[in-house]
C-alpha cells in the first residue's frame, strides 16, 4: 500500500537523528566495556571518538538541508514537537492544562468584573463631567443642622445642574394594579445624562410644573410587559399614583419608550415623568466643558455660601465625580476579590511550574543528549517555551470558555452579591476583547515562567554527566531541588494567605447571621401601609384607619399579634433627644437615638425585652401625658449610673411644628440593632404612635403559621376596604435580614472556594514535592538502610524534610495573611482582622494535612526493600 | 589531491554501506560501522561523521530504506535495507569500483603482495 503511492522523502525529526546516534554511542560504549575497558573509560574514548557529537547530527541534517527552515520554521516545528510530546503524556497535560485554565478562567472573570465597575466608567457621554454635589459642614464639627438646599439652578457658571426624586408609582387600569419604580425628572434629565428615547420623543423644556401637560417614558421593559409591546402605546394614558399622594392618581400620556440598554445607576426604572417644579434638591452636576472639578467647586461653594447664610459660612460644596461615588461600596470587595482569585492564579501556577520541574527532571537524559549533541540552549528553552504555550494556550481557551459561561449565568448573581448595579446594566459583565486581551497577556507571562522553570532551574545546563549513565537518575541539581522547594513554600503561603481570609470572612458571615438583634426576626411579616389625605384627611382618622386594620389583622386565623410602627424594625431612624435633667442636659449637647412611633403590642409582636417600668397602653394617647420608652443603652448613655424611670427628655415632634414635647420615661426595654454590620448603631426610644399619629406606617404582624401563606389574606383585607389602598413593600423581615448578609456571606463563600481550591493544590504540590524527592533519593535511602540505618531514620529524614518545607511555608504565609487581612478589615464585622483563632485554626489545619501528604511519600520510602532498589538497573 | 581523495572515500563509504548490507542483511548504524570494521579486519573505522550523513543521503536518494525497529535490549535503532534501486546501484558501483581500483592499482604498478 505505502509503495503504491509515490514516497514522500523521509524527514527525520532531530530527535529521530539524536536518537540513532545515540544508540550508536551506547553501542560502541557496550563494545569497549565488552572487551575488558572500565566502563568510565569506554565513556571517555567513545565521547573523543565522537569528537564534537553535535557536528555528526549537523553534518546528517545537512543532508536536508534545503529543507531547513527559518527562524519562524524552527518555532513551529518545536510547537508541533511540543503538541507530539505532550500527547505523550497525558495525564501531565491535561492536568497542567485545567489548572492553567481554572487560574486564568478565575481572572478573567474578575478582570472582566473589575473592568466594568471600576475601568469602564459610567455609560454616559462624558461621564467624566458628571459629579455628585456634596454639602459638607467643617471637619470634626457636630452636625448642630443642615443649610438649607441651594437651587443650582441659578448658578450658571459651572454647568447643568440636575435633580430627580425616586418614587414608586402604582399603575391602574391596563390590568391589576402594579407598583413600579419611577422617577421624577426635570426635561434637561436627557440632555445631562445623554439619554435618548428609542420610540417618541424626550421631554420638551416646558414640560416641568404644575401647568405641563402630564406625560410619561416608560422603559422597554414596560412596555413589552404591561403593553405588550403595542406600537401605539405612544399617546396612550396611564393612570397611575405616586406613593406619598395615594389619593391624587394621575393619568400620564405616554410620549417616549426608553431603549432595552437604558441604565440609569438604579436598575428596574418603569417610568419617567417630570418633576411639579424645578424646586427639587440637585444631586448631580453636568460641569461645563473647560471647567475644572477642584474650579466648579470652589466657584459652588461661592455660591452656596450666599445662598445659605453666615451661619454656614463655614460649610463647603464637593463634588466627587459619579463614578467614583458609584462604585465607592464596591471597590474594596473587589479588591478583597481580586486578591483572592489572584492568590489562586498565582497557586495555580506555582503547582504548574511544580509539574513542570518534575517532568523535566524525568526528561533530563533526553535534554542532556540535545545539549550534548550540540543543541543550543537556546534551543532547548525554545522547546520547553514550545511546551508551555502549547498547555497555556490550550488552558487560556478553556479558562475563557469557562470565564464566559460564568459571566453570562452568574452575571446578575455577581451584581446582586456586589451590591451595585453594574455601570450599563448587567450585560455589560459580557467577556469584552479587552478583557480578553489582558487575560491573554497574563497567559503569556504564566507560560514563560513554565517555560522557563526548569532551565533556571539548571536543567539543559551542564548535562554530559548524565548522558553516559545508564539509566541512573540524577536528583536534580541543587538549584532545581531549592526552585522546586521554594514553589511549594509558596503555595503553602498563598494558600495560608488565602485561607485566613476565607476563615475571617467565615466568621464575619457567622456572626452576622448570630447578631443578637433584640428581636425575633422569624415569622414577621412587614408592609408599608399609606394613608390618603383625601378619604382620611385628619390624623384621628388615620389613626382610626390603621386601629381598624390591626384590628382585622389580628383576627385572621394564623395570626399572633400585630402592630403598627414608624419606622419600622430593622431600618434606619434618627432623631436628636434631650434630657430635661441628669448631666446630658447641663453640657448643651443632644443625644443621637433612634426614635419609633410604636402602636400598642410592638414590643410583644417584636419579641423586645421589657427591663422595667411598663409598655405603652391604648390609654397613652393624645390625651393623656406624653410619656416615652428608652432602651438600656439609652439609659446608660444619658443618665449614666441612675435610674432611668421618670427622668423628662424632649423629643423634636416630626409631624407637629417641630418644637419639642417634653415626654416622661415609663419603661426601658432592651436594645435593639438597626442593621447587622453595627454602622449606624443607635440607642433606641419609643414614642407611643397614638400621640404622634403619621400618615405612613409599618404594620408588622407575627404569624404562628408560614408567614407567606398569610400575605394575600393580608393584602385582601386592606384592599377590601378599600381597592386603591397602597401597601409597598409587604415583605418578610427574616428575608430583610437575610439580604443584609448576603453580600458578607457571598463574599465568605467565594474565598472559601478560592482558598479551599488553593489548600487543595498547595497540599497536592507537597505530596508531590516530597513523594519525588523520596523517590529521587530511594538509592541513597536504601543505601542508608542496607548500611544499618532504621527505618524510622529513613522515616525521619523523608518528614524531616517535608516538614521544614511546610514549616516555612506556614510561617511565611502567616505573614501573607496578615496583609491580606489588612485588605478584609473594612469588610468584616465582629471579628478582628488578627484574629487569633483564625490564624491559629489556619496554620493548625494546614499543617496537620500537609504533614500527612509528607507522611504517605515517608512510609513509603521507609518500607522499600532495601535490596530490590540497589539491584534495580 | 585532498579533494581527490575525499571524492574517492566519499564513494568507498556508500559502497561500503550498499555491500555490507547487501551481505548482512538489514542493519542499523552501528552494526554497518562494525560490520566494515570487521570485514578489514580494523583497518577502516568508519567515522560517524560519514556514515551517518551517508546513511540519510543514501536514504533520501532512495538506495536505502530506513526503518525503527525494537532491538533485542527494547531500544529502538533505525534499521537500513537496500531498496530496488540500490541493488541496482551497488552492481554497478561494485563493477566500476574494480575496474577502477584495477586502472589505478595499474597505474600506480602496485605488487599484489603488498597490498594485503
Amino acid at each position: 500500500m505505502k509503495d503504491k503511492r509515490t514516497p514522500l522523502p523521509w524527514r527525520p525529526s532531530r530527535d529521530e537523528i539524536d536518537e540513532e546516534i545515540l544508540h550508536h554511542m551506547r553501542g560502541r560504549i557496550d563494545d569497549l566495556v565488552r572487551a575488558g575497558r572500565s566502563r568510565e573509560d569506554a565513556e571517555r574514548e567513545v565521547r573523543q571518538r565522537f569528537g564534537n557529537p553535535g557536528s555528526v547530527r549537523k553534518q546528517t541534517e545537512r543532508v536536508y538541508a534545503p529543507e531547513r527552515g527559518s527562524f519562524f520554521g524552527t518555532l513551529v516545528s518545536e510547537i508541533v514537537g511540543a503538541a507530539r510530546s505532550l500527547r505523550h503524556r497525558p495525564a501531565f497535560a491535561l492536568t497542567a492544562i485545567l489548572l492553567v485554565a481554572v487560574g486564568i478562567g478565575a481572572t478573567t472573570v474578575m478582570l472582566a468584573v473589575v473592568d466594568a465597575y471600576l475601568l469602564r466608567g459610567m455609560p454616559f457621554p462624558h461621564a467624566e463631567r458628571l459629579a455628585w454635589i456634596n454639602e459638607t459642614p467643617p471637619q470634626n464639627e457636630r452636625v448642630r443642622s443642615r443649610p438649607a438646599e441651594v437651587n443650582w439652578r441659578e448658578a450658571d457658571d459651572v454647568g447643568l445642574a440636575v435633580s430627580w426624586d425616586r418614587d414608586a408609582f402604582t399603575l391602574l387600569g391596563d390590568g391589576p394594579p402594579q407598583t413600579v419604580s419611577g422617577v421624577w425628572v426635570p426635561p434637561d434629565f436627557f440632555e445631562a445624562f445623554g439619554i435618548t428615547t428609542a420610540m417618541g420623543r424626550s421631554f420638551a423644556p416646558d414640560e416641568i410644573g404644575p401647568n405641563a401637560a402630564p406625560v410619561a417614558i416608560i422603559s422597554h421593559d414596560l412596555w413589552q410587559t404591561r403593553f405588550g409591546g403595542a406600537e401605539d402605546v405612544l399617546g396612550h394614558t396611564i393612570r397611575m399614583y405616586a406613593s406619598d399622594r395615594p389619593d391624587d392618581a394621575q393619568a400620564l400620556t405616554v410620549i417616549g419608550v426608553l431603549a432595552a440598554d437604558w441604565w440609569h445607576m438604579y436598575e428596574s426604572t418603569q417610568i419617567l415623568t417630570p418633576l411639579g417644579s424645578h424646586d427639587h434638591p440637585t444631586y448631580v452636576v453636568r460641569i461645563e466643558t473647560g471647567v475644572e472639578m477642584h474650579e466648579a467647586a470652589q466657584r459652588m461653594t461661592a455660591f452656596a455660601r450666599q445662598s445659605w447664610g453666615p451661619e454656614f459660612s463655614d460649610w463647603n460644596v464637593e463634588l466627587s465625580p459619579m463614578h467614583e461615588q458609584h462604585v465607592e461600596e464596591v471597590r474594596p470587595l473587589l479588591q478583597t476579590l481580586g486578591a483572592g482569585v489572584s492568590l489562586v492564579l498565582l497557586i495555580a501556577c506555582a503547582n504548574v511550574a511544580v509539574l513542570f520541574l518534575v517532568q523535566a527532571v524525568g526528561r533530563t537524559r533526553e535534554f542532556a543528549l540535545r545539549a550534548a549533541l550540540g543543541a543550543a540552549r537556546s534551543r532547548l528553552a525554545l522547546r520547553l517555551v514550545a511546551e508551555a504555550a502549547v498547555v497555556g494556550l490550550a488552558g487560556a481557551v478553556v479558562g475563557a470558555l469557562i470565564s464566559s459561561q460564568v459571566l453570562a449565568v452568574l452575571g446578575s448573581a455577581i451584581e446582586v452579591r456586589l451590591g451595585a448595579s453594574v455601570p450599563g446594566g448587567t450585560t455589560a459583565l459580557a467577556l469584552q476583547p479587552r478583557v480578553l486581551l489582558v487575560s491573554i497577556g497574563i497567559t503569556g507571562v504564566v507560560t514563560l515562567l513554565f517555560g522557563l522553570a526548569p532551565l533556571l532551574a539548571g536543567i539543559g545546563g551542564n548535562l554530559s554527566g548524565t548522558l553516559t549513565g545508564s539509566g541512573r537518575s540524577s536528583t536534580g541539581t541543587a538549584r532545581h531541588r531549592t526552585l522546586r522547594t521554594g514553589l511549594i513554600v509558596l503555595e503553602v503561603a498563598l494558600s495560608v494567605a488565602l485561607l485566613v481570609g476565607a476563615g475571617l470572612t467565615m466568621r464575619s458571615a457567622i456572626h452576622l447571621s448570630n447578631v443578637e438583634l433584640g428581636f425575633q426576626p422569624e415569622g414577621l411579616i412587614r408592609m408599608g401601609f399609606g394613608m390618603s389625605s383625601v378619604r382620611y384627611p385628619s390624623a384621628a382618622e388615620w389613626h382610626q384607619r390603621i386601629e381598624e386594620t390591626v384590628t382585622a389583622f389580628r383576627e385572621v386565623p394564623g395570626v399572633e399579634s400585630v402592630a403598627a410602627a414608624n419606622p419600622g424594625a430593622f431600618s434606619f431612624a434618627a432623631n436628636l433627644v434631650t434630657a430635661v435633667d441628669g448631666p446630658m442636659a447641663e453640657s448643651d449637647t443632644r443625644l443621637r437615638a433612634a426614635v419609633r412611633y410604636i402602636g400598642v403590642d410592638y414590643l410583644e409582636t417584636l419579641d423586645i425585652q421589657q427591663l422595667d417600668g411598663r409598655d405603652f397602653a391604648t390609654s397613652d394617647n393624645v390625651d393623656n401625658e406624653p410619656v416615652a420608652l428608652v432602651s438600656d443603652e439609652f439609659a446608660a448613655t444619658m443618665w449614666p449610673g441612675e435610674d432611668p424611670m421618670g427622668k423628662e427628655i424632649r423629643i423634636a415632634d416630626p409631624m407637629g411644628d417641630g418644637s419639642p414635647t417634653q415626654r416622661r420615661v415609663v419603661g426601658v426595654v432592651g436594645d435593639t440593632r438597626e442593621s447587622l454590620t453595627g454602622e449606624r448603631e443607635l440607642p433606641d426610644a419609643y414614642i407611643p404612635l397614638a400621640q404622634v399619629p403619621f400618615p405612613y406606617v409599618f404594620l408588622t404582624v407575627r404569624a404562628q403559621v408560614a408567614p407567606e401563606t398569610l400575605m394575600p389574606t393580608l393584602e385582601q383585607i386592606v384592599w377590601n376596604d378599600d381597592p386603591e389602598q397602597p401597601l409597598n413593600r409587604p415583605g418578610l423581615l427574616q428575608r430583610v435580614i437575610d439580604d443584609a448578609a448576603a453580600t458578607p456571606q457571598a463574599l465568605a463563600r467565594l474565598l472559601t472556594v478560592f482558598a479551599s481550591f488553593g489548600a487543595l493544590l498547595a497540599v497536592v504540590g507537597v505530596y508531590g514535592v516530597i513523594a519525588f524527592a523520596a523517590r529521587q533519593r530511594r538509592r541513597e535511602l536504601a543505601v542508608r538502610v542496607a548500611l544499618g540505618a532504621a527505618r524510622n531514620d529513613v522515616l525521619q529524614i523523608v518528614l524531616g524534610h517535608g516538614a521544614r518545607v511546610v514549616a516555612v511555608g506556614l510561617a511565611l504565609g502567616l505573614f501573607g495573611a496578615w496583609f491580606m487581612a489588612q485588605t478584609l478589615a473594612s469588610q468584616i464585622y465582629g471579628v478582628s482582622p488578627t484574629d487569633p483563632i483564625t490564624f491559629g485554626g489556619v496554620a493548625t489545619m494546614l499543617g496537620l494535612v500537609a504533614l500527612g501528604a509528607v507522611l504517605i511519600p515517608a512510609r513509603k520510602a521507609a518500607a522499600t526493600d532495601p535490596m530490590s532498589l540497589l539491584r534495580e538497573d | 589531491m585532498t579533494r581527490v581523495r575525499a571524492n574517492r572515500l566519499y564513494g568507498a563509504v556508500e559502497l561500503l554501506i550498499l555491500r555490507s548490507i547487501d551481505r548482512h542483511g538489514p542493519l542499523h548504524g552501528l552494526d554497518i560501522a562494525r560490520a566494515i570494521a570487521t570485514g578489514s579486519d580494523a583497518t577502516i573505522q568508519i567515522e560517524e561523521g560519514t556514515l551517518y550523513p551517508a546513511l540519510h543521503r543514501m536514504q533520501k536518494r532512495g538506495v536505502l530504506r530506513g526503518e525503527w525497529q525494537k532491538s533485542d535490549k527494547g531500544r529502538r535503532a533505525r534499521v537500513y535495507d537496500l531498496t530496488a534501486e540500490g541493488r541496482a546501484e551497488l552492481a554497478n558501483e561494485l563493477d566500476s569500483w574494480v575496474r577502477h581500483t584495477a586502472a589505478i592499482r595499474q597505474v600506480l604498478d602496485i605488487p599484489e603482495e603488498e597490498v594485503s
